[in-house]
């Protein structure tokens, strides 16, 4: 047996396994998606595009949209911001960094669900720490994720809590894996610490950064239990991404064809951006 | 002179910004457990209490007599999962990473598919489970969490492999070593912290998940998320018991975290950072 012969047959298992559990349940539902599959009644008949004009008629796809558009845009804005400023003082401290930098990892890694019931915790109306807080420096109490006015952003807040270390861990990593040379000569040439950032550092970690902007988005684009816990979506739709109104369709008005619609319409952009993932992961396997 | 001591003092803030950070970052888990820990009476009162004036144990005694079935469940889910990506990943991932079979772009491809909100499929898992009479088994949630862990299994594994230089294979296979003889004495134990790093990720990465525990389960086969998750329902306010059961829930990981911090950022950034 060739070489190559050998190796096409210890893949084989694996790829036909997940063609088996990924490919073969995504064609089901695109076969789903255009049938009036309500799942009380026993028949199936094709509907053609019905469930997709229904997504597209609804007021609260809109809101989904523009929901998940601005958690994309504030996340990806603060995370990077805060992302940055902590990585650049970790940089600062090397023994320091070993220590702090797990620790700070640990949101990322809790399951979800319980940073959503950690945000009921602390953003409590009555007895809540932060409202405590407020109230101190002479603020009145907020209802935070149960007021119309700030669901949104309790929810931007906990995740930025939450996946900003993610951030600083990758521009980390980046930042120790930059060459020396180009430091050195800005020193030589005499720049001040912010040129030598603007003109050096953001210019060499532009991969980095672009990796890290794919990598949130697509996990973005995925937020569901964390909203869950905390606000199901809402006061009204103010908290509703696009997956958790995937999943009301689905499993609470039980309509699996129209949710499925709505599930291969977030297919187009999550396959661009995938695309994009794949041929950036390509062109620079090892980023660092 | 002058010079050096602005540098010690930037440090010196530096420092002092990074511990209110880190305070900052861990008052809420810190909070979680404070919670968890104190009198039903005691907690969400106003003013807060800000540590432990009476330290009980009885959340916790609740909690865990009441969620351990779930607990088993998430347990055996967890470990069945991460041992089937972990001998698919092994065997492709060597694959891929010694014959390049499939070029640079097919385990790219693979990896992507972990990236597949599980939105998207757990509503055909759900379709297919009900028509199977699976739903409320473990195996119902145990199958589509292969697909979040196969495709980070088999990246992470073949880049550890590719970390293992050829030449030392191609060394003990001159001095007659066969194939298989050289991929068990020295390509495995190489590369097998490597395998436990990846195992244990994966291990994370099914332990945490909730959208297909939640669609998929019903009684029987309840995940912890999902439990932590229904308790806020089904009890209205008990912010003790559902803090211990958040917290007896995020255990496991935290150990795991501990056990990972070096490789935290390697498997995060999906193998491009070592």
């Amino acid at each position: 047996m060739t070489n190559i012969k050998r190796a096409t047959v210890l893949v084989l298992p694996t790829v036909l396994f997940l063609v088996l559990i990924v490919i073969f349940p995504m064609l089901f539902s695109i076969k789903v998606a255009f049938s009036g599959y309500d799942i009380r009644i026993p028949e199936h008949p094709f509907v053609g595009l019905r469930n997709f004009i229904y997504i597209f008629k609804q007021a609260l796809f809109y809101d989904a949209i523009s929901v998940t558009g601005i958690m994309i845009i504030a996340e990806l804005f603060f995370e990077l911001i805060i992302g940055f400023v902590l990585a650049l003082s970790l940089l600062q401290l090397p023994r320091v960094r070993q220590l702090f930098q797990p620790i700070l990892l640990m949101p990322i890694m809790i399951m979800p669900v319980v940073i959503g019931y950690v945000g009921r915790l602390i953003f409590e109306e009555r007895s809540s720490p932060i409202n405590y807080f407020l109230n101190m420096l002479g603020f009145e109490s907020i209802a935070w994720h149960a007021s119309t006015k700030y669901a949104l952003i309790t929810v931007l807040i906990l995740r930025i809590w939450q996946w900003s270390p993610f951030v600083m861990a990758i521009i980390l990593a980046g930042l120790l894996s930059l060459p020396r040379e180009p430091y050195d000569a800005a020193m030589v040439d005499g720049a001040n610490s912010w040129q030598t950032f603007i003109y050096i550092t953001l210019p060499l970690l532009k991969p980095v950064i672009m990796l890290v902007l794919i990598m949130r988005t697509l996990e973005i684009l995925q937020v569901f239990d964390i909203i869950y816990v905390l606000t199901m979506g809402g006061p009204g739709s103010r908290t509703t991404t696009f997956s958790l109104f995937t999943y009301l369709i689905g499993f609470r008005y039980w309509d699996i064809g129209q949710a499925s619609a709505a599930a291969w319409i977030v297919m187009i952009p999550l396959s661009i951006l995938i695309s994009t993932f794949v041929k950036f992961m390509e062109k620079g396997e090892k980023v660092g | 002179m002058a010079n050096r001591n602005n540098l010690i003092i930037r440090k010196i803030l530096i420092f002092i910004f990074l511990i209110i950070v880190l305070i900052i970052f861990l008052f809420p888990i810190y909070w979680l457990v404070l919670t968890s820990i104190q009198p039903s009476g005691e907690v969400m009162k106003s003013p807060p209490n800000f540590y432990v004036k009476n330290l009980t144990f009885i959340h916790w005694k609740f909690v865990v007599k009441e969620t351990l079935p779930q607990f088993f469940n998430s347990f055996v889910i967890s470990f069945f999962v991460t041992i089937i990506a972990i001998i698919l990943g092994a065997i492709s991932g060597y694959a891929f990473a010694r014959y390049n079979v499939g070029g640079d772009k097919l385990p790219l491809w693979i990896l992507s598919l972990k990236f597949l909100p599980p939105v998207v499929s757990v509503i055909p898992y759900f379709l297919m489970m009900k028509t199977l009479g699976l739903i409320d088994t473990r195996t119902a949630v145990l199958v589509p969490h292969l697909i979040i862990t196969i495709p980070f299994a088999v990246w992470m594994i073949k880049g550890f492999i590719q970390d293992v230089p050829l030449e030392l294979e191609d060394a003990a296979m001159i001095d007659g070593c066969s194939q298989i003889g050289v991929i068990r004495n020295i390509t495995l134990p190489l590369i097998a912290p490597g395998l436990v790093v990846t195992a244990l990720f994966c291990f994370i990465w099914s332990w945490n998940d909730f959208m297909f525990a939640l669609v998929l389960t019903r009684n029987q086969a309840l995940t912890m998320p999902v439990t932590v998750a229904g308790m806020r329902e089904a009890h209205g306010v008990m912010w003790g018991e559902v803090s211990a059961a958040a917290s007896f829930g995020a255990i496991p990981i935290i150990i795991i975290a501990i056990i990972l911090q070096k490789y935290l950022v390697r498997g995060l950034s999906l193998g491009s950072f070592r």
